[in-house]
């Protein structure tokens, strides 16, 4: 056992202000949410309340509709990011084909590219092929994103499942279907909850591609995207802005516990 | 005594890669069956052949005299201990054992009662609920041991199922698998690259190179009669004579192989055995090997290898000595 | 041996089926996805190239379904050039600027963060790279403000002064840091770097510790070790991060229009062409200037060995 290496104080210092550096601005979200100021980003805030909150949910019936949109896009593209990120992953696996390297290339060409080329892609597909902006124009782009997360989860948890895991199953008499069920969905399941988790988050606040997708329809970042360029009560976006936090915030905090989780029993079988 | 497996002609290609080239085999039911060879000789393709796991290109395999071509893992009635032991994590330890009855279909309270009798038949007793990452090595190959022969498989296939342990649990559990398969009474075939360990344990010993089997016999057999230079330097060491050398020392003009222990070592004075082939030289190196000494020998320019019990005598350094040896020691080897 | 005396359940014979033929299985996993990304995407981006080489018709303001070159040719005038420029240097400047600020934060996780602390690092760090992006473009909003924290924080430690100098600089300066090449460049450092501490910390992470004493044991200072040792080998990290941040500031056109003093970058330009304007074929001969130059720098990268860090 080596003696354990202490970092210099400038080192520490360094470290600590770029953690700073990350999370104040969040915090500073929050803060905003209680001022009394709403016509301008004043700091110290001159007085706190708690009124927006309430404005927000009683004041503003504009807030409702893109929420349940956003809801119900991230929870399409979640669902069908799942069945697809999965089958990509459990067909790249193992299997050794022709072509196989390009394939997986271009499974994380839509996070690799910058978002506007997605988004005014497939801005471009529709507007060639007529095709009107729906809810479903939306699920399209984002699912299209999501099947990486799913992808790239499912893949890393496929890879540190041992391959004899399945002979060995086979071998003591289980069929595909019950190899399946019994020793390849228990231990990948963990991930996959955790992709769709994060896959879900990612959808919720997704703006960049929404946009092109959106036509006139609102999601809720669209809805805040409105509200930084003409403001109208400046607390209400920041409220907006914790429910945002909060609703992703959730979701990867569980993903992340999720696949340490798998990372300990995964580990165990070496 | 029938016949458990047997392989007509049997290849399996890579691409351009002939892992396994044309092999036929039989082995016996209830026998002990080694499968030996350097990494890459084919051996461990031959098991998973037999498993199920990978299907011939050319030839059939037979298991107890039914074609199993085609047949996947789960329709044999052999089972696999892998080298990993490849133990479901996310299983307590009984029910890794208790999985392919499970599969089956047995009532659960019946499948945990066979799985606790399957844990002590390996002396694991009480260790149902641990899970596999709280075991240590020897134990996990303990818990894959009972995990396959629960099933009561007719045909056992062990892949180096002894490589990942230290020397001595390799001995102890050398030991147990030769009792166990006394007991059980069913056929297993054992993959391995350790030669000392084929020959202790096997009934029979098939030994591969490159995708075809080079000779197969009892231990004896393959060590005192080899019948190729591949076997004769593989299993075990020997003094592989080329033949010129053969043809100089009375011995027919072919290759030929001669273990180190059959050659006494003479100090001048010393007089031979009537009878035996006698060469002389000049000592190049002493081996210190705790129960013997290897001596090696320079004569007129090929290195001959003996062995001495260590004490018997004091041999010098870089001083004459005569080689001696019995002519029926000397194995005449197929060219290659 | 094979179990024919047990009935086998109907699963049984596919998975028999499929046994025999593991190729088409795979192909039945692969073709869903492959026909998703594909043609949903792939094709999208086909119809995007396809678009930059039709034209807008200056007079109806409709798009001419006419394969043409006018489109390109219209890009290559100094004005959107310019554009390209500046969106480029941009990119640059951010991209190194998050690799130095993020290197002491990968550096501490990777060799001094231990156990639980390791932990809550790694989640200090992927908690900003997974909250909503627009959330944190707005809390810089409230940051960079005239009345805002800044201003505040300077003028309590009467360096007022500083901010004012700064501001006033051409080119980079402004009203206030909000409206200024400044606030924009600093919101492009916080927002894509996480992306760039991850792959650094995980190159680190793989560097042993037994080097390092190596070095020191052959005589190197910290200081040295770092360049001679570190550095080299945390190196495809910090390039596989710069793709993202690179690519990322490319792209983006939420926070120049947000942030900075309103002149257009590639992302922002693409976004106007294609809403007001309704000029789709420009947007899209925009949108392959980013793709042009990340292919090369992905080349680049690639050379460097940056890919087996991502």
């Amino acid at each position: 056992m080596r003696s354990e290496p202490r970092a210099s104080i400038s080192l520490k210092v360094a470290a600590f202000v770029g953690l700073v550096f990350l999370h104040a601005p969040l915090a500073l979200i929050v803060l905003y949410a209680f001022t009394t100021e709403e016509k301008s980003f004043q700091f110290p805030p001159p007085g706190y309340t708690t009124r927006w909150f309430s404005a927000a949910w009683f004041d503003r019936p504009d807030i409702w509709p893109p929420l349940w949109l956003s809801l119900k896009v991230a929870l399409l593209a979640t669902l069908i990011a799942l069945v697809l990120g999965t089958l990509a992953a459990a067909a790249l696996w193992r299997a050794r084909f022709f072509g196989k390297d390009s394939i997986s290339l271009l499974f994380i060409l839509p996070i690799a590219l910058p978002g506007i080329i997605t988004g005014i892609a497939l801005r471009s597909a529709f507007d060639i092929m007529n095709v009107p902006f729906s809810t479903w124009t939306i699920v399209l782009g984002h699912a299209t994103f999501c099947i990486v997360v799913v992808y790239n989860n499912a893949l890393a948890r496929f890879r540190r499942l041992s391959g004899n895991m399945i002979e060995a199953s086979m071998d003591l008499g289980a069929d595909g279907f019950q190899t399946f069920r019994h020793v390849v969905l228990p231990q990948i399941g963990s991930a996959l909850l955790a992709g769709g988790m994060l896959a879900f988050a990612l959808s919720f606040d997704e703006v960049i591609v929404t946009t092109f997708t959106a036509g006139q329809q609102s999601t809720l970042p669209i809805w805040m995207l409105n509200e930084l360029i003409r403001p109208r009560q400046r607390p209400v976006t920041n409220v907006v802005a914790i429910i945002v936090i909060a609703v992703t915030f959730l979701p990867i905090l569980a993903a992340y516990y999720l696949t340490r989780e798998g990372e300990h029993t995964g580990g165990s079988g070496k | 005594m029938s016949i458990a497996v047997n392989f007509q002609n049997v290849s399996r290609h890579f691409g351009q890669v002939r892992a396994v080239d044309g092999v036929t085999l039989d082995i016996e039911e209830g026998e002990f069956f080694a499968m030996l060879g350097p990494s890459g000789s084919g051996k461990t393709t031959c098991l998973r052949l037999i498993a199920g796991f990978d299907q011939p290109s050319t030839g059939h395999i037979r298991i107890f005299g039914e074609i199993a071509d085609g047949l996947p893992p789960y329709r044999r009635n052999v089972n696999t201990v892998f080298q990993d032991y490849a133990l479901f994590p996310h299983m307590t330890v009984g029910a890794n054992v208790a999985y392919g009855l499970m599969i089956k279909g047995m009532p659960r309270a019946e499948r945990e009662q066979k799985a606790r009798e399957a844990l002590s038949l390996v002396k694991l007793n009480g260790f149902e609920q641990r899970r596999p990452s709280q075991l240590s090595g020897g134990q996990r190959q303990r818990v894959a041991l009972a995990r396959a022969l629960v099933n009561k498989p007719r045909v056992l296939l062990l892949d180096e199922p002894l490589g990942a342990l230290d020397l001595k649990l390799r001995e102890q559990m050398q030991e147990e698998l030769r009792s166990l398969h006394h007991d059980l009474g069913i056929t297993f075939v054992f993959v391995t690259h350790d030669q000392g360990e084929a020959l202790s344990m096997a009934d029979r010993v098939a030994i591969f190179n490159e995708g075809r089997i080079v000779q197969i016999g009892t231990p004896s057999e393959v060590y005192e009669r080899p019948h190729t230079r591949f076997v004769a330097s593989f299993v075990g060491s020997s003094n592989v004579l080329t033949p010129d050398f053969a043809a100089a020392n009375g011995g027919p003009r072919a290759w030929t192989s001669l273990r180190p222990e059959k050659i006494d070592v003479l100090l001048p004075g010393e007089i031979p055995k009537t009878g035996q082939a006698i060469v002389s030289g000049q000592v190049s190196s002493l081996q210190y090997q705790g129960a013997v000494v290897r001596v090696a020998v320079n004569v007129a320019g090929t290195r001959l290898v003996a062995t001495v019990p260590t004490g018997a005598k004091t041999i010098p350094d870089g001083g004459t000595v005569s080689l001696a040896w019995d002519r029926s020691s000397a194995v005449v080897m197929e060219p290659e | 041996m094979s179990s024919s005396s047990i009935p086998a359940p109907i699963h049984s014979s596919v998975s028999d089926f499929f046994y025999r033929n593991s190729r088409l299985l795979t192909l039945l996993f692969i073709v869903p996805p492959l026909i998703w990304i594909g043609i949903v995407y792939v094709g999208s981006l086909f119809a995007l190239l396809l678009q930059s080489f039709y034209s807008l018709d200056e007079f109806s303001g409709l798009v001419v379904h006419e394969l043409t070159l006018a489109t390109y040719g219209h890009l290559f005038e100094s004005s959107n050039m310019v554009i390209v420029l500046r969106t480029t240097v941009m990119a640059t400047i951010v991209t190194i600027a998050s690799s130095i600020v993020s290197f002491p934060i990968a550096y501490y996780a990777a060799r001094y963060a231990k156990g639980g602390w390791k932990a809550l690092f790694y989640l200090a760090v992927m908690m900003p790279l997974w909250s909503s992006y627009l959330v944190k473009v707005y809390a810089w909003k409230l940051i960079l403000a005239k009345e805002g924290i800044i201003t505040w924080v300077a003028e309590k430690l009467h360096l007022g002064f500083v901010l004012e100098t700064l501001l006033s600089v051409p080119v980079i300066g402004g009203s206030s840091l909000s409206f200024s090449y400044i606030g924009t460049f600093l919101v492009f450092v916080y927002i894509w770097l996480p992306y760039m501490i991850l792959p650094t910390q995980a190159a680190l992470e793989r560097v042993p510790g037994s080097l390092i004493e190596a070095s020191a044991d052959l005589g190197a200072t910290p200081g040295q070790s770092l360049r001679t040792v570190i550095l080299p080998l945390a190196l495809p990290g910090v390039i596989a991060g710069s793709i993202f941040t690179f690519s990322l500031t490319l792209g983006d056109y939420i926070i120049p229009q947000i942030i900075g003093n309103s002149r257009p970058f590639i992302g922002s330009t693409v976004y106007a062409l294609q809403g007001t304007a309704g000029d789709i074929p420009l947007a899209a001969a925009f949108t392959v200037v980013p793709i042009v130059i990340m292919g090369i720098y992905l080349v680049i990268a690639r050379r460097l060995g940056a890919f087996d860090a991502l």
